[in-house]
């Protein structure tokens, strides 16, 4: 298995809370790897620091046997690693198109086609293209939802983080998002890190699994596994997340 | 569709060419000349602020930069104003580039306050000594206008209106190269970019977008213009005199002109400057220094109320009437 990315002893405190502490695994190219924990566990702060968002008080960021701790989020952005956002973010005023203009405008969106067959493309494989012209601004949660993915999609990475992109959406609505995924790991070979509370549907996806609580890595492993490990069990307990 | 609007484009400027010939007076083109050059700072300021909504409160500064360059090359070299003008604009570029630099790094409310700062500086700068020796004062740097070897040679009675009609040619061909070029950047899948970088930065740099590169690049854009514009203004006025940089006589102006046009239009403040500037002129007559305080109010109102512009609204609703 070749490894993708690696974090290493990866610690970050906002005031007095630890949101991630010493947390260090590795993500293999192709699988979906699932990241889960309770609320306030630590995972988008995680995202956050692999993404360059926010820089790590400690440890290391490592892409394909590079060290890309601390580099500003374009330049991670242009190495490969995409991100959606637990908070979907859009450009309210600017048409639908032109939202998945801005990746396929960057270097990396650049390498492959022009940047406007780019955007249209992903439209295309996200469903989006009716809505093409309108505001994002005016989108459902749903359609925002895939928004972020198409907006994913023109930048053509090779690793995607997916925070919660199920939050919010009906069980059909979920259905849809989990084909695309599913198309996105194995027809487009991305690397998928997914983060979800809602195991049931991590269960079905995921090769992996990493566990945090209170910012530590608690679990990795198998998830059949971890539904039967004892630490993940306290950490989920009376949250009713396994049903 | 796209021919249409290019082609009604081309019937407005046609239009605006045959106005000095529609018997206004001296007075008239005088005001139109200044609306021209004020169209000219509001755009320059649009395609910057307008787009990434980092508003540059300080373009009066850039402005100055241009106007004080081509002022001083002038005076010290004896440069004629068809070289010094376009330096003046790579001056503007270039002094604006290493003062904002470090300020484009700041978001929101702290790049307007730091960029209002500059202006205020220059101002205090170019009126006290050793400085105010060079740089003329209050009265300013007397220069030339652009054809002043031309209109030495007419007779008296022709050179007066010759020279408010050269005036307002001057600056209507600025405007148009400027409007064409504001309406490329504003409009074109790098101004989507600066669009984005006003909506949410933070998207734009996930998206793998280097944001400072852009800001920089339509940073520059926008001061090499207004720099031009500020050079051609004071060869108009035969002076480059602290009032261009100063808040009620140009900065108050040109934030009308935007917000009553529609910020990040271009359209907008293009039809708003004329009606701004002979509003500014013609108030000057009634009020005296109260009309800063009216335009001021005027565009608090504005803001509050029609924070999407009233131009810009009348021309969407135009066209949606047109069918565009
Ligand atoms: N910018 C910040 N400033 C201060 N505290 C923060 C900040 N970001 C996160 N935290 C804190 O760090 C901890 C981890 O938060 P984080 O958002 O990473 O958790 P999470 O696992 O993504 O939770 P959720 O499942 O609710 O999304 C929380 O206690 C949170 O309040
Ligand atoms: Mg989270």
């Amino acid at each position: 298995m070749e490894e993708i990315l690696r974090v290493e002893g990866l610690s970050k405190s906002f005031g007095g809370i630890e949101a991630v502490k010493d947390v260090s695994f590795s993500v293999y190219r192709g699988e979906v790897l699932g990241l889960i924990g309770p609320n306030g566990s630590g995972k988008t702060t995680l995202v956050n620091l692999v993404t360059g968002l926010i820089k790590p008080d400690s440890g290391k960021v490592v892409y394909k046997g590079e060290d890309i701790t601390g580099l500003k989020p374009h330049v991670i952005a242009n190495k490969g690693i995409a991100r959606t956002f637990q908070q979907t973010k859009h450009f309210p005023y600017l048409p639908t198109i032109a939202n998945v203009l801005v990746p396929s405008m960057s270097p990396r969106g650049r390498r492959d086609g022009s940047p406007l067959e780019k955007a249209l493309e992903s439209l295309v494989f996200t469903g989006l293209l009716a809505e093409a012209d309108v505001p994002a601004g005016r989108l459902t949660h749903y359609q925002l939802k895939l928004l972020e993915l198409a907006r994913v999609m023109a930048l053509s990475p090779e690793l995607v983080f997916l925070d919660e992109v199920f939050g919010g959406l009906s069980p059909s609505e979920i259905e849809k998002v989990m084909e695309l995924l599913e198309y996105l790991n194995k027809g487009r070979g991305m690397t998928l890190v997914v983060i979800e509370h809602k195991l049931r549907y991590l269960m079905r996806m995921a090769d992996r699994v990493v566990v945090l609580s209170y910012g530590r890595k608690i679990f990795e492993g198998k998830p059949e596994e971890a539904v039967k490990h004892k630490e993940v069990i306290e950490a989920y307990l009376g949250r009713g997340v396994f049903t | 569709m796209r021919y249409k609007g290019a082609a009604a484009a081309l019937v407005l400027a046609a239009g605006m060419f045959l106005l000095p010939r529609a018997g206004l007076g001296v007075r008239m083109l005088n005001s139109l000349a200044i609306a021209n050059i004020f169209a000219v700072y509001a755009l320059s300021f649009d395609v910057f602020s307008g787009t990434t909504l980092y508003l540059n409160l300080g373009h009066t500064f850039i402005i100055g930069i241009g106007a004080y360059t081509t002022a001083l090359l002038w005076r010290m070299k004896g440069v004629k104003p068809y070289i010094g003008i376009p330096i003046a604009g790579l001056a503007a570029m270039a002094v604006g580039i290493l003062v904002f630099l470090p300020s484009l790094r700041l978001r929101g409310a702290y790049f307007a306050i730091a960029s209002l700062m500059y202006p205020i500086a220059l101002y205090r700068i170019s009126t006290v000594s050793p400085f105010s020796m060079i740089l003329g004062g209050e009265g300013g740097i007397p220069v030339p206008h652009p054809l002043q070897s031309y209109l030495a040679e007419l007779p008296a009675a022709e050179a007066r209106r010759a020279f408010y009609t050269t005036s307002y040619y001057m600056s209507l061909l600025l405007l148009l190269a400027s409007a064409a070029a504001a309406y490329k950047i504003a409009y074109s899948s790098f101004g989507v970019v600066l669009r984005g970088i006003g909506q949410d930065e933070e998207l734009v740099e996930a998206s793998g977008v280097n944001t400072l590169r852009y800001k920089l690049l339509a940073f520059m854009a926008s001061s090499y213009i207004a720099g031009v514009a500020g050079a051609l203004h004071v060869h108009i006025l035969m002076a480059a005199s602290p009032e261009i940089l100063a808040l009620d006589t140009t900065l108050i102006p040109i934030l009308s002109i935007v917000v009553l046009g529609g910020l990040g239009t271009v359209i907008g403040p293009l039809g708003a400057s004329y009606i701004t500037i002979l509003a500014y002129e013609y108030l000057w007559g009634v009020m005296g220094e109260l009309r800063s305080i009216a335009f001021s109010l005027l565009l608090i109102a504005l803001i509050v109320f029609k924070p999407e512009g009233l131009i810009y609204t009348l021309y969407a609703k135009a066209r949606g009437a047109l069918g565009r």
